[in-house]
């Protein structure tokens, strides 16, 4: 039986009827209309489906969209404010660190719940911070320079 | 004034933007009205007939829109092997089996269903009666006289044989002072991009169907689709999404693009197929794993005599494009050291397991690994320094190697001294402490392969048409196939430089829709650059051209005296006296009323398009060829068998950098893939039973793992290359894996011939020694 459930995506209300096994990934993508949060493994081994739930980094994949209500949701769509890009966004563009691009919105979100929480990392950190988000194309070089530079 | 305006600077990319912001639309992401969810049923047998498959039940149930078989498509196997004559005889495969399966994982049915939970019950719905066959999952049972038969038209189980002997082998060697012979094995690894299998496909009632799928090479997509579902290949529209990662991976034109065709005429509605990370590591190809016995003859002073190769690949249970992995294998052992004598037989064996094809390094990554580790042993048996054998074997500018390599531009010496140089050899080989090691190892590899695998007579191996926009800014045409290497900004960049625009803002780049956009043959063999890039220069010079004409009549001055640069056509020496590019077009359009279009094309010079001699090794196989050199150093804890590698230094010759910011990134990312292959990779199966079937058996490095990557880019500026370039995409992951192994041997004197390297290994080989160096 589906069920109607209402989730709050970047500040604006969605609501969706949904099976209850349902991941956060599947219902921001299907039902929401959201694709910007990636599924590379669906088993929270690749980090291509981070997002940030009530602050802290979260793998959708492994969410049921159920134990998302109620809570500020924020996708990789939610961080460009008025055509402006986030500027964390600006250096992962900037310094070369989007090559395919499909890990770059987990790696964002990964990138900006560590710099929330701690806005001075060393590189050390960093390299923790993101190192649940594989990356094949990069060798994670320029995506680890791209975070430093926003964290000046 | 620099030389150029826009080549050779870091340039952001056109695409990075929309990733992101997670705008971009990846094969998986389109959500068309009314779209289907597609999934494949898998062979669970390693071997097997097909006697009988009952659907009626999965048609019945509540939401299942189609249900496909093997019957459903044409006769013609399924591949981008071509040759003549048709049908092609290199192909071994269906996209639905027809009457046999021939490993855990092989394609069977396929079911459209409105969405995933109905699709994967119909597929328990479906009933297939199977003969088990026996099944071999070992190279050398599999070659046993009487073994089971895996293709009836392969005798004895071999896929592929290229066998050649360029020179007098065996004089060489009867004339060399020291002959070492070794033995080697490699793994099998996975691609693993990050974005698996996926693609879109709508068939219309008009009998045409376009499709969107994950691909790096869309123009053979389009006929394999057409040659699979049995319609006119002009009805068969295939647009490149963004594609997140190919390596290879994504060039074999996978099942589930022919059949999202299929079940979306079967059912009249969008379907979309993506496939899990389970069902892409089984179902897609791998690098092939080999087992190389080499012997290398050479004389006192370190000068190469001969070389004697033989090669033996444990292909799976298909062809794929194995008879190109097999021959690159053997041929691109042609450099970078100059062999004068050279035999080499190379096998490709079938056995029941998942199959194998093309990655990254396409046949350099095997061979190399044992040559710069024989390198490093003849050097040390000879007492010569390892840099030293290197330079001296080396290739030269303007070489002709045996089998016929033109070698028009050469940065093998300055790579090696470079990466010699970062990683501080002169003061840290052989003069480290127990357990810290330094290594190098050298690398050689095509920019684009000169020949086409499928079409006989291709328009030209890549076209690139440019049109003039009334403001002066302009459209780039082009079939090739960005699939995050950049190479749309590249071919920007070649197009503004040639035309002389101020910016690449002034050009947009349309790519990769066969129906809309000129043929190139895709994303392989490292070929962009080098190939679509000349098709893009040609179409800009052109555009230049016209536009430099019409600047001629409006200053009242001759056309050889105006430069056209910086968004400007202007009278050399004198660049007040101009008009803008702008102003040309519109003159152009206005007074003389003509349009502006240019086509652009690339194909390899004569010398290195014969394909008349394939299984002999004489093809004279790309335009031209890039070198470089990697540096390692490493740390091997001796207690836990650990091995740490600190730092590579990777010198790269791709000729000239288009965009320096994605030549560095095309090497750190080569780096991690082998660095990966090193020491964590493997593809491992049991009875045909794939055990690494997730990114938490088959491990890839993470950010903590990797390495301090110094790419350091050099420039010997070819001859053949658009304004110099050449690959940066393939060779420079090839170094790596050998120059770890030689760091690791100059750290505890033990000598790695398997991969990966793991703390096991690394320990027995520690208590062999005694725990002593
Ligand atoms: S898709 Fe969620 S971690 Fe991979
Ligand atoms: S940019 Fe391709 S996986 Fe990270």
């Amino acid at each position: 039986m589906k069920q109607l459930i209402e989730l709050k995506v970047n500040g604006e209300s969605y609501e969706a009827a949904i099976d209850p096994h349902r991941t956060l990934l599947e219902v921001l993508r299907e039902n929401v209309g959201m694709t910007g949060s990636k599924e590379g493994c669906d088993l929270g081994a690749c980090g291509a489906c981070t997002v940030i739930i009530d602050g802290k980094a979260v793998l959708a994949c492994l969410t049921l969209a159920l134990d998302a209500r109620g809570k500020e949701i924020t996708t990789i769509e939610g961080l460009a404010k008025d055509g402006k890009l986030h500027p964390l966004q600006q250096n992962f563009v900037d310094y070369g660190a989007i090559q395919c691009g499909f890990c770059t919105p987990g790696a964002i979100m990964s990138a900006k719940a560590l710099l929330d929480e701690n806005p001075k990392p060393t590189v050390a950190e960093i390299k923790r911070g993101v190192s649940g988000n594989l990356c094949r194309c990069t060798g994670y070089t320029k995506i680890i320079e791209a975070i430093e530079v926003t964290a000046k | 004034m620099d030389k150029y305006s826009i080549i050779g600077k870091r340039q952001v990319r056109t695409d990075s933007a929309v990733k992101a912001t997670g705008a971009a639309k990846f094969a998986g992401d389109f959500l068309l009205p009314g779209m289907l969810v597609g999934k494949i049923l898998r062979s669970p047998l390693p071997h097997a007939k097909i006697l009988n498959i009952d659907t009626s039940k999965a048609m019945k149930l509540k939401g299942v829109r189609a249900v496909a078989t093997g019957k459903d498509i044409t006769d013609v196997p399924h591949g981008i092997m071509r040759v003549d004559p048709l049908p092609p005889i290199l192909r071994d495969k269906y996209s639905l089996a027809k009457e046999r399966v021939r490993f855990i994982g092989d394609e069977v049915a396929a079911v459209a269903a409105i969405d995933e939970d109905t699709a994967m019950e119909a597929m328990e719905l479906i009933k297939v009666d199977y003969e088990e066959l026996p099944a071999v999952f070992d190279i050398w049972e599999s070659l046993k006289p009487g073994a089971i038969q895996i293709h009836e038209n392969f005798p004895g189980n071999i896929s592929t044989l290229t066998a050649f002997h360029h020179g007098d082998v065996d004089k060489a060697f009867a004339e060399s002072d020291y002959i070492l012979e070794d033995k080697y094995e490699t793994q099998r690894t996975h691609h693993s991009y990050i974005e698996p299998h996926a693609v879109t496909a709508e068939f219309y009632a008009s009998g045409e169907v376009t499709i969107w799928p994950s691909t790096q090479t869309p123009f053979y997509d389009k006929v394999c689709i057409a040659e699979t579902i049995g319609v006119p290949v002009n009805k068969v529209r295939v647009i490149k999404p963004h594609v997140g990662g190919g390596f290879g991976g994504k060039g074999d034109v996978h099942s589930l693009f022919p059949i999202s065709a299929l079940l979306s005429r079967m059912s009249g509605k969008p379907v979309q197929i993506s496939y899990t990370r389970e069902e892409d590591i089984v179902s897609t190809t791998r690098r092939h794993p080999t087992i190389i016995e080499q012997k290398i003859g050479v004389k006192k002073d370190g000068r190469i005599m001969g070389f004697d190769s033989k090669i033996l690949a444990d292909g799976g249970a298909y062809q794929g494009i194995s008879m190109v992995s097999i021959f690159v294998m053997a041929v691109f052992q042609h450099g970078p050291y100059k062999l004068p004598n050279y035999r080499c037989d190379a096998r490709r064996v079938y056995t029941n397991k998942p199959y194998c094809g093309a990655q990254r390094g396409h046949g350099g990554i095997q061979p190399r690994f044992v040559i710069e580790s024989m390198m490093d042993i003849i050097a040390e048996n000879l007492n010569l320094d390892p840099l030293e054998i290197r330079r001296i074997n080396g290739l030269h500018t303007g070489d002709i190697t045996l089998n016929k390599f033109r070698i028009r531009s050469c940065g093998h010496i300055e790579s090696i001294d470079r990466a010699a140089e970062d990683i501080g050899w002169k003061d840290k080989r052989k003069k480290l402490p127990e357990g810290k090691g330094v290594g190098l190892a050298c690398n050689f590899f095509a920019s684009g392969p000169g020949f086409s695998y499928f079409f006989t007579n291709p328009p030209s191996h890549s076209g690139v048409n440019i049109t003039a926009e009334e403001d002066g800014t302009f459209l780039l045409y082009t079939g090739s196939s960005d699939i995050g290497q950049g190479s749309e900004t590249a071919l920007a960049m070649i197009a503004a430089e040639a035309i002389g625009l101020s910016s690449i803002d002034q050009l947009k780049v349309i790519a990769a829709d066969t129906a809309t956009t000129p043929m190139d043959l895709g994303t392989y063999g490292s070929r962009l650059t080098t190939i679509a890039g000349n098709a893009a220069k040609m179409a800009g010079t052109k555009i230049k051209d016209e536009l430099v004409e019409t600047a001629a009549d409006m200053l009242e001055a001759n056309k050889e005296d105006l430069e056209s640069r910086d968004g400007r056509i202007y009278v050399k020496g004198n660049p007040e006296k101009g008009v803008t590019i702008r102003e040309a077009v519109q003159t152009r359009f206005q007074i003389k009323r003509i349009p502006l279009t240019t086509v652009g094309y690339y194909n390899p010079p004569a010398d290195t398009g014969d394909t008349s001699g394939f299984a002999e090794g004489k093809v004279s196989l790309s335009p031209t060829w890039s070198f470089g050199a990697h540096a390692a150093e490493v740390d091997v804890d001796k207690e836990t068998g650990v091995v740490k590698v600190n730092k590579v230094s990777a010198a790269h010759d791709c000729g000239f950098a288009i965009n320096p910011l994605a030549v560095e990134g095309q090497i750190e990312g080569c780096v991690s893939m082998t660095f990966g292959q090193a020491t964590c990779e493997e593809f491992r199966t049991e009875k045909g039973w794939t055990m690494t079937n997730s990114f938490l058996d088959y491990k890839l490095p993470t950010s903590e793992d990797m390495p301090d990557v110094i790419p350091i880019i050099v420039e010997s500026i070819d001859t053949e290359g658009p304004f110099g370039a050449k690959e940066a995409s393939e060779g420079a992951n090839i170094p790596t894996i050998p120059a770890i192994t030689n760091a690791i041997c100059d750290a505890i004197g033990f000598r790695v011939r398997d991969l990966p390297i793991n703390p096991e290994k690394i320990l027995r080989a520690l208590e062999k020694k005694g725990g002593e160096k």
